[in-house]
């Protein structure tokens, strides 16, 4: 193995440029549920289709323990390797370049992917809106590339004011949430809420509660993305584990809460096909400051999603091309706003392509696999990490108890998840590990050799136990 | 056009300014600074604890 203290600072210029490291743990916590919190608000219905209400609420709490084990195993490591790019720096250090260039381009496509349904979604909300008012027929598009455009600039210009914005519109799109809660009266069943004319058995036995896993997903994608965000944080041993944790249990709060106040009011059989649960819901209940503030909350937790995709994707390009595992060119730092400006800029077309497609589940169903890919790795990750760097050989900021049951139960629910996507998406997943597969024969055949081997390791660790 | 429309036009014209104000100072920072300057950047840079041995330097050299 690479002698992992070599880095690059004899050959180096002298006067060197940075990300600005500003953020704190509250940003931190925007980053993650600003990203996830989408999902409380449309995509996470599709598990009610596959496994009907109930069948719903089951993979969301298993999938709830999955996310917790991923938010423990990376809190421990995002600690440790305080990087740009998250899990592929992860990756890099720890299992391989290989590993790190497939992980890189699961963060990428995964995040780019969320972009473009995020845009998607701001889009029909538009064209829902306008239904509502009498104009049918509205084209979406110009609100899909506005939303892209807007928060690409608002990245651009910087990290401090982009996740105090996302923290802003987040902290709204979560209280919105309890608005229906507390309009229907959630604590009496029967006043608004009607789960027991609505609630049904398991439509389709266990099986379809399996399959509701891929899309229980939904209700937590993308709060390891806090990790992206490393090289940017104050104290990352405090600000990542303290952000992260807390991401994760406000997003269980929330989405026990969706569910039970979406599926009290509309048949899970409409539910589970809706474009926009929430604003369906409000409808349902038939109060307009409601229905209202559930427009406002799912136009809120889209452009957090989009907005805090648009900074970790640009952050996972930035880094790889940085180890040269892409052209370095996009390696670049904007020398006034401190920000990766040209992978924020390539992107943007990438995202745009990617939402002009109008093909939301597919979209999605691309976005979780890249997860699923990524969080499968984490739990490998966590086992050669403690390995190879035992407790005591190097400085940790955070040290996740019970290890390795979060590692080996994340595993087994990815399997599980995998399962449940084959049952409904598998020509998709085919697809996409097609493209793995390919895409990992290029990088070894071809782009490997411009990596520069030594300069890519450079945390001062002991060398790995076993090497 | 009602105002929907009139809206989806005003966010056409939106996306153009914002992409082309990021694509004039994309191309200006390009062209003003130098490209070894430009990626610069090291994994796990830490500047603040820089600028902490800078000024605890700087105390120490006052004292």
């Amino acid at each position: 193995m690479t002698d992992q203290n070599t880095t690059s600072t004899e050959s180096a210029p002298e006067k060197r440029i940075s990300l600005l490291t500003v953020l704190g743990p509250a940003h931190v916590w925007a980053l993650g549920v600003g990203i996830v919190l989408v999902g409380e608000y449309m995509g996470y219905n599709f598990s009610i289709g596959k496994g009907g209400a109930l069948g719903s609420l089951i993979s969301c709490w298993f999938i709830g323990l999955l996310y917790t084990c991923v938010a423990m195993v990376d809190s421990e490591v995002s600690a440790t390797v305080a990087s740009a790019g998250g899990q592929y720096s992860q990756a890099k250090h720890i299992v391989g370049p290989l590993m790190a260039f497939n992980v890189g381009l699961y963060l990428v496509f995964a995040y780019t992917m969320l972009e473009a349904a995020d845009a998607l979604v701001v889009g029909d909300l538009m064209v829902e809106a306008a239904h509502d008012f009498g104009f049918a027929g509205l084209d979406p598009k110009p609100f899909v590339v506005f939303t892209i455009a807007i928060l690409a600039w608002l990245n651009y210009r910087g990290v401090f004011m982009t996740l105090t914005v996302n923290f802003i519109i987040t902290a709204v799109a979560f209280v919105a949430i309890f608005v229906l809660f507390f309009a229907a009266q959630g604590w009496t069943p029967g006043v608004a809420l009607h789960h027991k004319e609505l609630l049904t058995k398991l439509p389709y036995g266990w099986l379809g509660v399996v399959a509701a896993f891929q899309f229980a997903i939904w209700y937590y994608l993308g709060i390891e993305g806090t990790c992206q965000a490393a090289e940017e944080v104050r104290s990352v041993s405090r600000a990542l584990p303290l952000g992260t944790i807390t991401g994760m249990m406000t997003l269980l709060i929330a989405a026990t809460v969706t569910w039970y106040c979406t599926t009290g009011l509309v048949p899970w059989e409409y539910l589970g096909v809706s474009i926009i649960p929430q604003y369906d819901a409000a409808r349902a209940f038939g109060n307009p400051i409601v229905k209202f503030v559930m427009f406002i909350g799912t136009l809120f937790s889209s452009l957090a999603s989009a907005n805090g995709t648009i900074s970790d994707a640009a952050r996972a390009w930035f880094a790889m091309a940085r180890d040269r595992y892409l052209p370095v060119w996009f390696g670049a730092v904007h020398p006034k706003y401190r920000t990766p400006y040209r992978s924020i800029v390539f992107l943007i077309p990438v995202a745009i392509s990617f939402g002009f497609t109008g093909l939301l589940d597919q979209v999605i169903t691309f976005s979780i696999l890249s997860g699923l890919l990524g969080y499968t790795f984490m739990s490998i990750n966590m086992f050669k990490f403690r390995r190879q760097w035992p407790l005591g050989t190097i400085r940790r900021g955070y040290v996740h108890p019970f290890h390795p049951f979060p590692a080996i139960t994340l595993f087994l629910l990815c399997c599980v998840t995998y399962f449940a996507t084959y049952l409904g998406y598998g020509m998709e997943l085919l697809a996409l590990m097609t493209f793995y597969i390919a895409a990992s024969v290029w990088f070894h055949f071809h782009r490997y050799k411009y990596v520069k081997r030594g300069d890519q390791f450079t945390m001062a660790w002991p060398r790995p136990q076993g090497y | 056009m009602n105002a929907f429309e009139f809206m989806g036009l005003l966010c056409w014209i939106g996306a153009a300014v914002l992409v082309l104000w990021m694509v004039v100072d994309f191309f200006k920072v390009n062209i003003t600074y130098d490209e070894n300057y430009l990626l610069s950047s090291l994994e796990g840079h830490d500047e603040i604890t820089e600028q902490e041995k800078k000024h605890r330097r700087e105390r120490e050299a006052r004292a």
